[in-house]
């Protein structure tokens, strides 16, 4: 069965369209009938909104390929290959101007507060997130304590 | 349908960049390395610890970073955790098993600085197994690298092996082992001088690592980064089950970073050599050095310790120092704030714990001298939540006893 349209032409579409396509491909995969798939897959994670177009096609192949027991309600299958897919989308993901441009501040902030993250880390790893999202984590960057940047950018990942 | 939790995602995304902590991670990927200023000279790019023309070149980085001629290379070997495991055990079963270790577990649990059996072989080994990435050997004078598996590539081991390389450098400069015998009397001077070695080859391990991890050496901001290393070291040591156990794997690296790089900016090369010289020999010294270093004090009188009664005979002796009074006082109050705690373990002036063997039971006596009685009464309110134990402020004395049997301690508190 060919794909919903999901992956392989995704300019200009939303990351939780993306995202959700490539769900929903696996869950007609595994013989379920969910005719409004995709719009309750949206309406059921408004925090896809938080990710980055590119990020959620770098993720989409993997997630038409989840397994049917994760699908099916098995939580630490769903859990890990969930991980799985987006470790592996980092790995693809094309990094933006954006980013380029965040991260040497912000593996800066990350070093001089006691962490390590290199640029290159920082890229792939951000990349997967939306130009919003990153805007929200650049000023967390300017928080004079690492205290409060810390606890500036555990809010923003908390609340999605 | 399944609703996806991104903060899974987010934690995927901590492991992956690092932001966890730790030596892993760090990737070099196709950022250009922007080398430590004044050793533009050598390729900074990380390599495969194995390779001999790597081993050369890793080397040469240290000694630049040390400012010195590096020599050649000591011998270097990398080993799974399975094959350091087996040597660490091999060797332990080579060495005397050290006297009163029982006692000794018996009353640092008391204290729930450690717990039960983790002073034994086993869990000693398991835990330098799991955190140790390299070691330098000054009786063998080689070094061993660990390779952790799946997060062992050469970004991640070459810091590493310039770590151990500055260890080397070290000992061919002051013999480290001898450095150790004149410093470290007692468990608070053997952390404090230790620190002097571990926190000068954190300092250029770490200045090496901004380059590998793609940052601009010039615009970190160093004296917040190594404070907030001791900060993120103190929480999780705090949250440890076995805190004093744990600190030979922190303290020594991240307060040991601390002093040591405020000597280097103060006085250069030369300042660190000092260190050596004349290390400091209590933690408080590391502990109070946070905004600039407090200069090293001579390790104070040991305090008298009581003479047992009949049927009892006084087994060792051991000095905690500030950062033992510091988890103990964490311990027996977690409600009260780090800071607050941390300030009251400054008073530490000197101490000394016995512990005591008697027939089929045993018995410690920690006396802490806080220089004050109100500090004294203070640091007991603050010890009095470790159950079993009893706890009195005697002049600007804190005296701490327990037996494991119910026999009476009056004898522990006489002045």
């Amino acid at each position: 069965m060919l794909a919903v349209g999901c992956g392989s032409d995704s300019a200009g579409e939303s990351a939780s369209a993306i995202w959700c396509d490539g769900l929903c491909e696996a869950v007609v995969r595994c013989g379920l009938r969910v005719p409004t798939c995709r719009t309750q897959c949206e309406q059921q994670n408004p925090g896809l909104a938080a990710q980055s177009a590119s990020g959620a096609a770098a993720q989409a192949p993997c997630l038409e390929q989840l397994s049917c027991g994760a699908i099916g309600g098995d939580d630490a299958a769903w859990q890990s290959e969930l991980t799985a897919c987006w470790k592996q989308a980092t790995l693809s993901v094309a990094v933006t101007a954006r980013v380029r441009q965040f991260c040497p501040r912000h593996a800066m902030t990350v070093f001089d507060c006691g962490y390590t993250l290199s640029i290159d880390d920082c890229e792939h790893g951000y990349s997967m997130w939306s130009d919003a999202t990153i805007d929200q984590v650049a000023a967390c960057d300017a928080k004079p304590s690492c205290d409060e940047f810390q606890a500036c950018e555990k809010q923003i990942f908390d609340s999605l | 349908m399944r609703k996806a939790d991104l903060r899974q995602s987010v934690v995927a995304l901590a492991l992956l960049v690092g932001c966890g902590g730790g030596d892993g991670g760090a990737g070099g990927g196709s950022q250009p390395l922007r080398p430590v200023p004044g050793c533009e000279a050598i390729d900074h790019t990380p390599c495969d610890v194995r390779d001999p023309a790597c081993q050369t070149r890793l080397l040469a980085l240290a000694g630049c970073l040390r400012g010195e001629d590096p020599g050649s290379p000591p011998p270097i070997a990398v080993m799974s955790e399975a094959d350091f495991a087996a040597l660490l055990t091999s060797e332990a079963a080579m060495r005397t098993p050290p006297p009163h270790q029982a006692t000794w577990d018996w009353a640092l649990s008391s204290l729930k600085v450690i717990q039960p059996g983790d002073l034994g072989t086993a869990a000693m080994i398991a835990q330098s197994v799991k955190f140790i990435w390299g070691l330098y050997r000054p009786d063998t004078k080689d070094i061993i690298v660990v390779d952790h598996g799946a997060v062992f590539d050469a970004a991640s081991a070459s810091p590493v092996l310039v770590h151990e390389m500055i260890h080397a450098l070290q000992d061919r400069e002051v013999d480290l082992a001898q450095f150790h015998m004149t410093f470290a009397k007692s468990d608070d001077s053997s952390l404090a001088s230790r620190s002097m070695i571990e926190g000068e080859a954190r300092m250029h391990e770490t200045r090496y690592r901004a380059s590998v991890l793609g940052l601009d050496p010039s615009q970190v901001d160093w004296m917040r980064r190594f404070e907030s290393a001791v900060g993120l070291d103190e929480k999780y040591l705090l949250m440890q089950p076995s805190p004093l156990t744990a600190t030979s794997m922190a303290f020594p690296y991240e307060w040991g970073a601390r002093y040591v790089y405020y000597q280097w900016v103060q006085g250069g090369m030369g300042g660190v050599h000092g260190l050596f010289v004349a290390p400091p020999v209590t933690t408080r010294v590391l502990m109070a050095s946070v905004d600039m270093n407090v200069a090293p004090e001579p390790e104070p009188e040991r305090p008298i310790l009581p003479a047992p009664p009949s049927g009892w005979t006084a087994a060792d002796v051991g000095v905690l120092g500030a950062w033992g009074l510091l988890l103990a006082m964490t311990e027996g109050a977690p409600g009260v704030s780090a800071s607050e705690t941390e300030s009251l373990a400054l008073h530490w002036r000197a101490d000394a714990i016995g512990i005591y063997e008697g027939s089929g039971a045993t018995a410690f006596v920690w006396r802490i001298d806080v220089g004050d009685p109100t500090i004294a009464a203070t640091a007991v309110s603050r010890l009095a939540g470790l159950s079993g134990i009893t706890s009195r402020a005697t002049g600007t004395w804190v005296v701490l006893a327990r037996a494991s049997d119910t026999q009476a301690l009056d004898w522990a508190f006489a002045p």
